[in-house]
This record gives structure tokens, C-alpha cells and sequence, in this order.
């Protein structure tokens, strides 16, 4: 990277003037295809999508069923563990492997959603903060304050305990404290292309303000914009998992994985995969974003010319 | 024979993507003893290259051989890393490069960082080491040096702080001195000044002087000596005065043909009387950010401007950056608005004007080949765009448009689903001129169009555009601060400093007997070549 | 730059004013403080006899008034839950946050700075690898789970240090490597990339065209430029704490600040809460303005 970047400088214009043969979306592709760390990150979100949505249908497993007589059994590489329990059964006598594979799905739809939630916000406060300066500017950056000020975590407890917690008003409760980083991000984009030349000569061959944000500004963010989606995502799952873990967040019995984790809290000595389970589910999905943002954030990246091979 | 520094078959490559890149092949150097050599030749031909080479400078992933370097009747080559820095480096071959704006540490003052280079080679006190300090930013004729020493970089001008640099590299008196364009991000009137003192501090020290540039003007003032580059291969050498009246190789005749085609009049079409644009009274400031209880700062960036465009010339303005050129511009074309004063074109007054019949009449060309194109469109789409946004037309009608726009300015019809990264610089200049024509405008104001290209390319790009003025009979506002494009293509001249105009008149006059003092200095700092 | 200072702080007291406004707003309009006190199956009688009783039933403006201006005369209001003035809550329950805050941020500097060094210096080598290793972990770890983790390590395998009480500095150790560790990944890129932009700046090869190598021109020319934006990033994260011990504290049994917003959220207690989210707020406010004024100190491009 920084001997690509010391390559740059000595030769600024051949560098940019590199003429490629492909589009700026082939190359993208071909970067991204030559990246191990965002293949992996790819793939492995891919598998515990494809888990999540059709797991449950094919496996016909039930996170609800309780069965009193086949309380806390081991999962099945311990002693005593069948396969019929594969990851064993809670206090309740209910399915572990179920429950786990249900909370895939709340992570998942939690995550994506508050990112959205944050998403809209962020980019929309950001991109007029950006593009029009000025009084709109300092408002925006005056919001930006107080909303790093709140102490995030705390705030949503609060909210969620008190309104009544259900899936929908965790997302929103997520998302609306979670759009800091898309702002930041989004408005130095915009700040950054509106005073290129392409803006201006949009404006001079007659294209509205709307035109220019839609057309010239919003398209070249997105690469960004992505990347903060991505980590953002994670950041939800982990946010909701600690809501729920400290019980604020989803009630029971919805399998959710911080839920999962705190019920288990009690017999930590005793049944420890209880918590180690849903945890080690909750890192690897976590991870597969997270690699695929720092991927994407490589592959989106001008400065790193990727091999063309 | 014991010459001072001898360079034998200095070969440069770097891996890259599993490839090996030849950057530099067979360069050879011979130097004497207070010699100025100066080394020409476009971006990536690999000058800069071998001289960090020789300084050392390039990172590990470079592999560097050399059959022999001989400095001083030391074997550079027997001598480790670890001995070169304390020996050599900053000692006996010092450096001084292109950006004075980032070469200096933000954090440390003027005088820390002197103090350290002369203490880290000498083993002084630091009284010492001060009066070395003090006498060597006298010596750079830095103004009020005594109270630079507690001053940061940025508190620094462009050019005092390329003095700082020059001081730095000079505190231990070296004996060789390598400038790597020097003077290429500083203003026209400061190039000269920094150059003047370069070759008389290298009189006064005698030292050798290594003067890397892309610009022939320029090495031919300050060299006894020249070697042109090519893509990593010298592709001549010899005495300046040689190589520039007859030059051998066809790269060098190339690069001295564009230089002497700037140095020509362009023939000059008949231009009728009536005014286009008529500019009266213009003014635009800007206030600083207000600092608490203290009453906001304003400075003019344009102060009660007036001047007359005439249908079917071309009309330079000049100045250096900070004069309010491409402010002017951006007011005419209609992108920032003015504070006072009015502007008239084909009599109507520019605020009456709707967005859609202005785009029409006048378009811009910007400088920067690489931003003046979204690069998330296609080429298409990006000339279509005016014809989307302002006429009626079908699909097909567009398209044939802006596939014979794109002849016009020489580019084939393949270009219409590319994308602006797979487009050279110039060739991207092509798209954004045939972007600003498709309109038909009568004006076009060309923001430096070519300061951002290569020799080469530069004069295709200003072909291009006379060769346009011709058939679309376009009236073409020039702004610029380099008087040898201005010189070939412009018919008349405005002079602007700090946002007012303090002269005018026809080209001709400008340039061979200028009245006032500015004017003056900014034609004299133009470098011909010296023969 | 006593003017800089000045400004700042104007910032940072209205935005303190705001916060106050809508945190107070958020918790006693949108949300019915009475009803959340008696609970979702109180009668309505009950919850006309709880609004009376604390005077729920005046305008909020008024209540507003009496609680923010209560605030500057010590009065931070009665708590419901602990029967206690919230003051005296606060009082007890600080020191426990304040050395948590500190010894995490203090194991975020140990790991994340010596790590960022050794990576930039030696980029795309295994130390660098492990470094971004570490970071991708940390970052996708969720600390209560983490806190479990080592609480199941260090009970069982090496009973070293306690895992759960406050009582001594030893008890904080877990803790604050869980709180700390969660910073590990932004400060130690940040340090990492800022290091490698400075090895990769004009001024370093400045100085090394001066004849400046190895760790001498690391410390006399590179590390000062990029430590610069470093450290205001870790007083930010020292602000950050204080809202972060929620989750710490409450898994290992400490009584601190965050232990007591959990169990006052738990109780439904509105003054706590409310005066609880203002100090994290302005404790925020107060290292961010701190990072601001440090960094106008160190650089001095900054300086006015």
C-alpha cells in the first residue's frame, strides 16, 4: 500500500493516467476477486444468510418447543450429547441448535435494519450538510454533537424499556442513535465532490441543485456509504445482543442471541456452552461483515490500484 | 582521471503485481567538480528516480543496481546504509524538492529543524550550531530571518519556505547539491528569484548542482550541461547550448518543437468591433470567518473589474494564483455571483439571463483533466447531458450529436460507452471540451486548459481549440499564468494582480514593451531558452 | 487561544443546555413517567394518585425549570427507586466508574499504540498481520460476552484475579482489559495509518535526504505528527468510558455509575436516569473539549 502510494507521488500522472480497460464496475469486480479477506467475509455471510432463511424450513427444528424432561442436555461432542440435540437444550428443555439458528435471523434483520434506519438519516444530513455549507452546516454539525454527547447505549435502554420492547422499536432505537459515522462520512464526500470540476460544469450546462446531488455527488459517495453500511450492520447486531443481554432489548422467548447468552449467564460454570455457543455464533457473523467492509473499503480505495490480472 | 561523480549503468526496477517494471535502464552520469547538470524530460521518464537512487531515498521494493558509483573517489557501492546517512547524506549530497508546502515538519520550528540537520553532523554546540542557522538563512536571502528561527512552516509563504529548504540542505555545506523541480509549484515571479539564488549560492559554496525539471526553459538557464530522458533511458546528453540548437535525438526535437511553436505567433483571424461581453464595474469579496468579538475580515478577490469581449477573439487573462483570474471567469459564466457592478452579453444583462439559454451561450473548460469528469458516467453520457437538460430531442438525434461532437475534437465513435478511467489526460481534456460545444455556445472560458498536461499534449489541446474557433467561429476567454500559451493564442491581454486589472491591450504590445513594473517582471520571468 | 477555549465552550454549554432539554423531554412527555412508575398493570386510579403525589400532573415546562435549575444549586432530584437524593447516588457510585474509566484506557494505550508502531513500521509483515488480527477480533467480540469469557478463563483455568466485586484494584484488572480492549481496534489503526502517512510525508524524506535513519528519525522527525490526532482520539475514548461501564460493570458485579443506570432503568426511576444520561453527556462534552484543546496545544498549526 504505501509503496503504491510512494509510486503515486514520483509519478502522479502516468499513475492516474493508467488507462485501464475495463469500466469502473469491472474493475471493482476484479479487485474485489483478487481480495482474500472480502472473498472469505463474502462467503462466509453468504452461508449463514442462506442458514438463516432456509435452515428452519428444511430442518424443521422448533426454538419454542419446550420439552421439561430433556432439561440442559450437553451438546453432542460431550459426554452424554445425542444428535438429535446437536448443540444440546436450555433450562427449558427447548432446542439449542434451533434457537441459535432462529437468532441468526433476529441478528441479521436487527442489523440490517437500524443500519438502514442510521443509513437514511446519516446520508440524508450529511449530503445537505455537505453540499449546501453554510447555516445548514452548522446546524447539522450541532445535531452531529449532540448525538456523539448521548451516551448511545444508555439512552436506548431507557427508550426501549420504557416504550415497550419489541423488534421494530429496537431497530429504530438502533438506528436513530447509530447515524454519526454516515454523516461524518457523507458530508466530507459531498464537500470533497462539489468542488470538482465535474460539479461545476454540471451546474454550467443548466442541471439543478437536485440534479447535480443525485446525479454527480450521491453516485460517487456510494462506495463509502457502503463500506459504513457494512460496519455499521455489525456494530447493530453487537448493540442489540447487549440490549437484549442485559434485558432490555428482546424479551423472551424470542430466541435472540444476547438473550440467549444472558439466560445462560447463571449456569456459566456448570453448562458453559450455553454462553460460549450464541457467542461464537454472534463473533463469526460479526466477523464475515466486518471482513467484508474492510474489504470493500480496499477494493473502493483510488489509491489501491489492484492488480489487473 | 579522477572525476567527482561517475554513475555506470544504474539499472532501477520495481516488482509490481508479480511483474517485474523496468523504471530505469543504463543510466550513466559523469560529473565534475562544481558542474551544473541538468536532467529534462516528462513525468515518469525516470529523472527523479535515479537520483533518489543515488541519494538513496527509494523504498525497500526497489531493487537498485549499479555497476559502479564513484563520488569523491569513495565506492558508493562498498559503502552499507547506516554509513551513507552519517557520511554522505545531508553532508556531502544534500536535496531539495518540488512541494515546499509539505517538505518541512508541521511541528517543528524553522529553527529546530536546521538546528538538528548541522548538529546531527557536527559535533558542535548548539550556540554554534545557531550562528551556522542564522548565517545560512541570511545566506538564502530569507526576509527578517532572525525571528524565522521560532516561526513554524506554516507561517511561511511558498517561497520563503522553498528558502527554509535551500537553507536546509545547504547548512552543511555540501558538495553536491541535487533540486528536483525546484520551483514547479511556485508562482512565475518567485520560480525566478528561487533560481537566481540557487545559482549563486552554487557559485559562492562551489558546489555541483544536479537540476532536475520537466521544463527545457527552465534547465537551460542554470545548466552548463543537459541530459534528456525517456522512459527510463537517457536519450541524450551533452552541452546545453548543443543540445538545444541541434538536437539529436527526435524526443528532444519533439519537446523543443512544442516549446518553439509556443514561442511563434499564432496567424490571427480578422475580429469584428462589436463587443460580446461587456464587463462594468465587477466586484466580489469574501469574508473570513469571524472570530469572536472581532469584526469579520473581507477581502476582494475581484475589485471594480471592467473590460469588452469582442465577437470572435481571443482574450487572455493573466496573473498569478490569488489574482482573481478564475473568479472572473466563474461570475461570467454565471457559477458564483458578483457583489457589484454589471455584466452584459449580446446586450442582456447576465442576471436575466435563465440557466438554460446561458448554458447555451457560454461554457467552461476546466484545468484538471481528472476531476472535470464523473467518473461513474460513460463518456456518452456525460456530452449528451447538456442536450438532455436543454433541447427537446430523441434519442437517436442526441446520440448522433454526440458522436459528431466527438469527431470534432477527435475522438472516434468507440469512445461513447467508455468510462473516464480508461481515457489519457489529454484525451479526457477532449471530452470535456466536446461537453462544453455541444451546446453550440459563442463563448468559452478556458480555465488554464492545459496547465495540467504534458508538452506535448499541451499544444495538441491548444490546436484543438483554434482549430474549434475557427470552424465554430467561438469567442474564447483565456485564463492562464503561462505567457508562452497565452502568447501563442491569445489576441488580446489583461494583466490582473490582486483582483484588479492594472493592464491591457493587444498581445503584442503586452508582451514586447510592457508599462507597468508587474507586468514586467511576470514577462521577464518567463524562461526562452537560452541559446 | 484563550478565544478558541472560549468558543468551544460556548458549544459545549448549549449543546449541554439542548441535551438537558431533550433528555428531560424524552423521559417525562413522550414516555408518562406516572405509568411507568406504577407499572403496566396499575389501575388508573393508581396512576392519577402516583402524579399527584410528584406532582406529574403540573406543566412540564415548570417541572423543567425546577429541574435544571435544582441542578446548579446540588439538587439533583429524589430517586423513587433507592429512596436516596440522586446526588448522594452519584457520590457513592463515581470513584468505582472513574478508576475503571482510567485503567481501561490505560490497557487501550498499552495494547493499541507499541501494536500500531510495530505495524506501520513493518507494514505487511506478521507483526502488522497480527496487529490487523487483533483489531478484526476485538472489534467483533461483544464485550458482555468477552466479560463471560474471561470471568469462565480466569475462575476455572487461572484464578489470578478476581473476577466479580470492586473491593480492590485487583478486582478492576478483567474489567478494564474487557472495557479497554473495546477501543483496541480504532485507536491502534488510527496510529498505524497516521504513522505510516507520516513515514510517507515529504517532510521525512526531507530528513532523511538530511541523513536521519532508523529510530532516530522515527522519534526526533515522525512520532510527534503522529501522535497528534492519537491523542485526542484516546480523550475521546476516556469520555467514552463513562457511558461504556453499563455492560462492564453490570457483568462483573462492580458498583459503579453504569450498574447503577442499569438497575435505575430496571426500576423505572426517572431522576436518576435522566441525570445519569446528562452527566455521561457532558462528561463527553468535557474530554471532547479537552481533545480540541490539546490538540491546538500540540500543533501548532492550530495555535491562534
Amino acid at each position: 500500500m504505501i509503496f503504491k502510494t510512494f509510486l503515486k507521488r514520483l509519478f502522479p500522472r502516468s499513475f492516474d493516467e493508467q488507462i485501464y480497460n475495463l469500466t469502473p464496475k469491472e474493475l471493482i469486480i476484479r479487485k474485489s476477486s483478487n481480495h482474500g479477506g472480502f472473498k472469505f467475509g463474502l462467503f462466509l455471510l453468504t452461508v449463514i444468510f442462506l442458514f438463516a432463511i432456509f435452515g428452519p424450513v428444511i430442518l424443521d427444528v422448533s426454538p419454542y418447543e419446550q420439552d421439561l424432561t430433556k432439561r440442559l442436555l450437553p451438546p453432542v461432542w460431550k459426554e452424554g450429547g445425542t444428535w438429535e440435540y446437536i448443540f444440546g437444550t436450555d433450562g427449558n428443555g427447548r432446542d439449542y441448535f434451533a434457537r441459535i439458528l432462529y437468532g441468526t435471523r433476529i441478528s441479521l434483520t436487527i442489523g440490517f435494519g437500524a443500519a438502514c434506519v442510521g443509513m437514511i438519516i446519516g446520508v440524508t444530513l450529511g449530503v445537505c450538510a455537505g453540499y449546501f455549507g453554510g447555516w445548514v452546516d452548522q446546524i447539522v454539525s450541532y445535531l452531529l454533537t449532540c448525538q456523539l454527547a448521548l451516551p448511545g447505549l444508555l439512552l436506548a435502554m431507557t427508550i426501549v424499556f420504557l416504550i415497550g420492547p419489541s423488534i421494530t422499536v429496537v431497530i429504530f432505537v438502533i438506528g436513530a442513535t447509530h447515524w454519526a459515522f454516515f454523516l461524518v462520512v457523507s458530508r466530507s464526500a459531498t464537500q470533497k465532490i462539489k468542488n470538482l470540476d465535474y460539479v461545476t460544469a454540471a451546474s454550467a450546462i443548466g442541471a439543478s441543485k437536485f440534479q447535480i446531488i443525485m446525479k454527480d455527488i450521491i453516485p460517487n459517495t456510494v462506495s463509502q456509504i457502503i463500506v459504513i453500511f457494512t460496519l455499521e450492520v455489525g456494530i447493530a447486531i453487537l448493540n442489540e445482543a447487549s440490549l437484549s443481554f442485559l434485558g432490555v432489548g428482546i424479551q423472551p422467548p424470542t430466541p435472540s442471541w444476547g438473550l440467549l447468552i444472558a439466560e445462560g449467564k447463571e449456569a456459566i460454570f456448570f453448562q458453559p456452552w450455553l454462553i460460549i455457543l450464541p457467542g461464537i455464533a454472534l463473533f463469526t457473523l460479526v466477523v464475515s461483515i466486518n471482513m467484508l467492509g474492510d474489504g470493500l473499503r480496499d477494493v473502493s480505495d483510488p489509491n489501491n490500484k489492484v492488480s489487473e490480472e | 582521471m579522477s572525476k567527482f561523480l561517475t554513475i555506470q549503468n544504474l539499472d532501477i526496477s520495481f516488482e509490481s503485481n508479480n511483474k517485474n517494471l523496468k523504471t530505469v535502464k543504463n543510466f550513466n552520469l559523469n560529473l565534475n567538480e562544481k558542474e551544473s547538470l541538468g536532467i529534462v524530460g516528462e513525468s515518469g521518464s525516470g529523472k527523479t528516480l535515479s537520483m533518489l537512487a543515488l541519494t538513496r531515498l527509494l523504498p525497500k521494493q526497489a531493487a537498485v543496481s549499479a555497476s559502479s558509483i564513484i563520488f569523491q573517489n569513495k565506492n558508493l557501492n562498498e559503502l552499507n546504509n547506516k554509513n551513507f546517512y552519517k557520511e554522505i547524506s545531508g553532508k556531502k549530497i544534500s536535496m531539495i524538492f518540488q512541494e515546499p508546502m509539505t517538505a518541512l515538519n508541521p511541528v517543528h520550528t524553522i529553527g529546530k529543524q536546521l538546528l538538528d540537520t548541522y548538529l546531527y553532523h557536527n559535533n558542535e554546540s548548539v550556540d554554534k550550531g545557531t550562528k551556522r542557522a542564522l548565517e545560512i538563512l541570511d545566506a538564502v536571502r530569507l526576509p527578517k530571518y532572525k525571528q524565522r528561527m521560532g516561526q513554524y512552516p506554516h507561517q511561511l509563504s511558498g517561497g520563503q519556505r522553498q528558502r527554509v529548504m535551500i537553507a536546509l540542505a545547504l547548512i552543511n555545506n555540501p558538495s553536491l547539491l541535487i533540486a528536483d523541480e525546484p520551483t514547479t509549484a511556485l508562482d512565475v515571479t518567485v520560480q525566478k528569484e528561487i533560481i537566481q539564488l540557487i545559482s549563486e549560492l552554487r557559485e559562492t559554496i562551489g558546489m555541483a548542482l544536479i537540476f532536475i525539471s520537466h521544463d527545457l526553459g527552465v534547465v537551460s538557464q542554470i545548466s552548463d550541461n543537459i541530459i534528456v530522458m525517456e522512459n527510463g533511458e537517457i536519450v541524450e546528453k551533452g552541452k546545453t547550448s548543443k543540445v538545444l540548437e541541434k538536437p539529436a535525438h527526435p524526443y528532444t526535437q519533439g519537446l523543443l518543437n512544442c516549446l518553439f511553436k509556443l514561442e511563434d505567433e499564432q496567424k490571427k483571424d480578422k475580429i469584428e468591433n462589436t463587443p460580446i461581453i461587456r464587463v462594468k464595474e465587477i466586484s466580489k469579496s469574501y469574508k473570513l470567518p469571524a472570530k469572536i468579538f472581532k469584526k469579520p475580515e473581507i477581502i476582494y478577490a475581484v475589485k471594480k473589474v471592467s473590460f469588452d469581449v469582442k465577437i470572435g477573439e481571443t482574450l487572455a487573462i493573466v496573473g498569478e494564483s490569488g489574482s482573481g483570474k478564475s473568479t472572473i471567469a466563474k461570475i461570467i459564466n454565471g457559477l458564483i455571483n458578483k457583489d457589484e457592478g454589471h455584466i452584459e452579453i449580446k446586450g442582456q444583462k447576465i442576471d436575466n439571463i435563465n440557466v438554460s439559454d446561458r448554458a447555451k451561450l457560454i461554457q467552461p473548460v476546466f484545468q484538471d483533466p481528472y476531476s472535470t469528469l464523473n467518473p461513474v458516467h460513460t463518456i456518452g453520457y456525460i456530452i449528451s447531458r447538456p442536450l438532455m437538460i436543454n433541447e427537446n430531442k430523441s434519442e437517436i438525434e442526441v446520440r448522433n450529436e454526440v458522436v459528431k461532437t466527438l469527431n470534432l475534437v477527435g475522438l472516434s465513435k468507440d469512445y461513447y460507452n467508455r468510462f473516464p478511467n480508461q481515457l489519457s489526460g489529454g484525451q479526457r481534456q477532449r471530452v470535456a471540451i466536446a461537453r462544453a460545444i455541444i451546446l453550440k455556445p459563442q463563448i468559452l472560458i478556458c480555465d488554464e486548459p492545459t496547465s495540467a498536461l504534458d508538452v506535448t499534449i499541451q499544444s495538441q489541446i491548444l490546436d484543438l481549440l483554434s482549430d474549434l474557433k475557427a470552424k465554430l467561429k467561438i469567442t474564447i476567454i483565456l485564463i492562464s499564468h503561462d505567457i508562452s500559451v497565452v502568447k501563442y493564442f491569445s489576441d488580446r491581454i489583461i494583466v490582473m494582480y490582486n483582483g484588479e486589472i492594472i493592464e491591457s491591450g493587444n498581445s503584442k504590445d503586452i508582451i514586447s514593451v510592457p508599462k507597468n513594473n508587474y507586468t514586467k517582471k511576470l514577462m521577464s520571468s518567463v524562461f526562452s531558452l537560452k541559446k | 487561544m484563550l478565544k478558541f477555549i472560549a468558543g468551544r465552550l460556548i458549544v459545549v454549554l448549549s449543546v449541554g443546555l439542548t441535551l438537558s432539554i431533550v433528555t428531560f423531554f424524552l423521559l417525562n412527555y413522550v414516555i408518562d413517567p406516572a405509568q411507568a412508575i406504577a407499572g403496566e398493570d396499575a389501575l388508573f386510579e393508581e396512576i392519577e394518585q402516583i402524579r399527584e403525589q410528584y406532582g406529574f400532573d403540573r406543566s412540564i415546562t415548570v417541572r423543567y425549570f425546577e429541574w435544571f435549575t435544582g441542578i446548579f444549586q446540588g439538587d439533583l432530584g429524589e430517586s423513587y427507586y433507592w429512596n436516596k437524593p440522586v446526588i448522594s447516588l452519584l457520590v457513592d457510585r463515581a470513584p468505582e466508574t472513574i478508576t475503571l474509566a482510567l485503567m481501561s484506557v490505560s490497557v487501550t494505550i498499552l495494547i493499541s499504540i507499541p501494536l500500531g508502531i510495530m505495524a506501520a513500521l513493518n507494514p505487511n509483515s506478521l507483526i502488522d498481520r497480527m496487529a490487523l488480527g487483533i483489531a478484526v477480533t476485538a472489534q467483533a467480540v461483544p464485550n458482555f460476552w468477552l466479560g463471560l469469557i474471561m470471568i469462565l478463563i480466569f475462575a476455572l483455568a487461572f484464578p489470578i484475579f478476581p473476577v466479580s466485586g470492586d473491593k480492590t484494584l485487583f478486582h478492576f484488572v478483567l474489567p478494564s482489559i474487557v472495557l479497554g480492549a473495546s477501543s483496541v481496534p480504532a485507536v491502534m489503526r488510527l496510529m498505524r495509518t497516521g504513522l505510516l502517512d507520516v513515514i510517507n510525508a515529504d517532510y521525512i524524506r526531507t530528513a532523511r535526504s538530511s541523513g536521519f535513519y532508523g529510530w532516530r528519525l522515527i522519534f526526533n522527525h515522525a512520532l510527534r505528527n503522529a501522535l497528534l490526532p492519537v491523542v485526542s482520539v484516546l480523550a475521546v475514548q476516556l469520555g467514552n468510558k463513562f457511558g461504556g461501564s453499563v455492560i462492564t460493570e453490570s457483568v462483573f458485579a462492580i458498583n459503579g455509575l453504569g450498574r447503577l443506570a442499569l438497575e435505575s432503568i430496571l426500576g423505572a426511576d426517572i431522576p436518576t436516569v435522566q441525570i445519569l444520561v446528562f452527566v455521561f453527556a457532558i462528561i463527553f462534552l468535557f474530554f471532547n473539549l479537552l481533545a480540541d484543546i490539546l490538540n491546538a496545544y500540540l500543533d501548532p498549526r492550530l495555535r491562534l
